[in-house]
């Protein structure tokens, strides 16, 4: 699958260090709120399997696309027009 | 076998969709509005000549974007759906070599000889290919999901339902399905001529291991062979109706002319053969032939750019085909969405074997 293109090779490098900034942040801050919720609803002894369970795509579900799109639009604002 | 994704499994591929869906929404779109600022005045062969085109885009950020995004986008989605499925591979693969059962036969061919052309390309940059890897079927099916941004429904039956608009109405009896691939793309025809005799032929043996299994879950009694589309293993006019979706871009040229051959020869006379592909490059303007031609070189489609700069209802006559035609069928899924621009087209290409012309 590799290959040795640049596909990248004119892009502004900080704007990509920018996305890779953002995305780290978002992934910190989701994590870090994940782990309190997890710990509040642990010392309320609430099972948290279901988490992990099935889920459908996120395309036959207008509000989690929504939520999803707005993501990746917040982590990849730098190289949107 | 369970199929199904953990919901942190589906949220990465969840992501992944969406940075397809800004390449087609934000990306795409304003690329074609400095396109067209820049190409107005200027001659169609000029911006069908793939070098003033790269003149132009190759260094723009904006095409680096998209272009960089897509590949990237593309790497990860496989990488991810492999990942989901590879804690519980040995209890897949065991699950795919047990017989189908549920009516659903399915005919391997030890020692079938596979083109190098097919064994060694990782289609749509789908690691291990389609032969290398046993969960190759399963692997597509979900990765394809995401790849078209769910554009082809639920049921991943659009292609099937596209053909059947065109089909010429007859009473098919004995129908084959070439190239079957996961199988579920030819579902629809089944459904409208249930009466018929269904069968369904690949070269991939993970693919109909695959597709076996999915038919037999859903009840489908339909016939698996595994045998090459260029000589397909069938007598001499077996068949009234013979189809294929999405195969002839995914082989060299010499291939899809004994593909087209050997349908006419599997035809029984007043039979019909119909292939559904995207548009040609000349059916679609310069903008989306040069970006859709990008998948050439870099998205694991090496006979791509051959496919859509073919004649195929030259190679349909010369295949001794008559009434040849294409007709166009537009997709519904997506079209309704905000984040998802543009229906598939897709192109219908028809035969029907004369009815003084048994070979």
């Amino acid at each position: 699958m590799r290959n040795e293109f640049d596909y990248l090779a004119d892009l502004s490098k900080t704007d990509l260090m920018r996305v890779t900034i953002a995305l780290a942040m978002e992934t910190y801050a989701l994590a870090d709120r994940l782990r309190g919720l997890e710990e509040i609803l642990a010392a309320r002894g609430i099972d948290l399997s279901a988490l992990d369970a099935p889920a459908d795509p996120a395309a036959f579900d207008e509000a989690r696309r929504a939520r999803r799109d707005a993501f990746a639009e917040r982590v990849l604002r730098p190289l949107l027009p | 076998m369970d199929e199904r994704l953990s919901r942190p499994q589906q949220a990465r591929l969840d992501f992944i969709e969406s940075i397809k869906s800004l390449v087609a929404t934000r990306l795409t779109p304003q690329l074609r509005q400095d396109y067209e600022v820049w190409a107005k005045g200027r001659p169609e062969a000029e911006l069908r000549d793939p070098q003033v085109m790269s003149a132009r885009f190759a260094h723009d950020p904006l095409y680096q974007a998209g272009r960089g995004l897509a590949r990237i986008s593309q790497e990860a989605m496989w990488r991810q759906v492999r990942a989901a499925y590879a804690e519980r591979r040995a209890e897949i693969e065991k699950a795919l070599k047990q017989p189908p059962g549920n009516g659903v036969t399915l005919q391997l061919a030890p020692g079938l000889p596979i083109p190098s052309y097919f064994s060694e390309t990782e289609f749509h940059l789908q690691e291990g290919g389609f032969h290398h890897e046993k969960m190759a079927g399963l692997i597509y099916e979900t990765g394809v999901a995401t790849y078209s941004m769910h554009r082809y429904g639920r049921s991943m039956d659009e292609m099937g339902k596209a053909l059947l608009a065109t089909l010429p109405k007859k009473p098919y009896r004995r129908i084959l399905y070439l190239g079957c691939g996961p199988g579920y793309k030819g579902y629809p025809i089944q459904d409208a001529f249930p009466d018929a005799e269904f069968h369904a032929a690949d070269i991939s043996e993970p693919m109909l291991r695959y597709a076996a299994h999915r038919a037999a879950k859903h009840g489908r009694t339909i016939h698996f062979r595994q045998t090459n589309a260029e000589a397909p293993d069938y007598p001499d006019g077996s068949f009234d109706l013979v189809f294929c979706i999405l195969l002839l871009h995914e082989i060299p040229l010499g291939a899809i002319r004994n593909v087209v051959h050997a349908a006419n020869r599997l035809l029984a006379p007043g039979g019909v053969f119909a292939n559904v592909e995207l548009p040609s490059y000349a059916a679609v303007d310069p903008l989306s032939a040069y970006l859709l031609d990008w998948d050439t070189d870099h998205n694991g489609e090496p006979f791509w750019r051959d496919y859509h700069e073919l004649d195929l209802e030259g190679l349909y006559r010369e295949a001794g085909l008559q009434d040849v035609h294409t007709g166009e069928s537009v997709g519904t899924g997506g079209g309704d969405r905000r984040a998802y621009v543009g229906r598939f087209r897709y192109h219908i290409t028809l035969g029907t074997k004369g009815r003084g012309d048994a070979q």
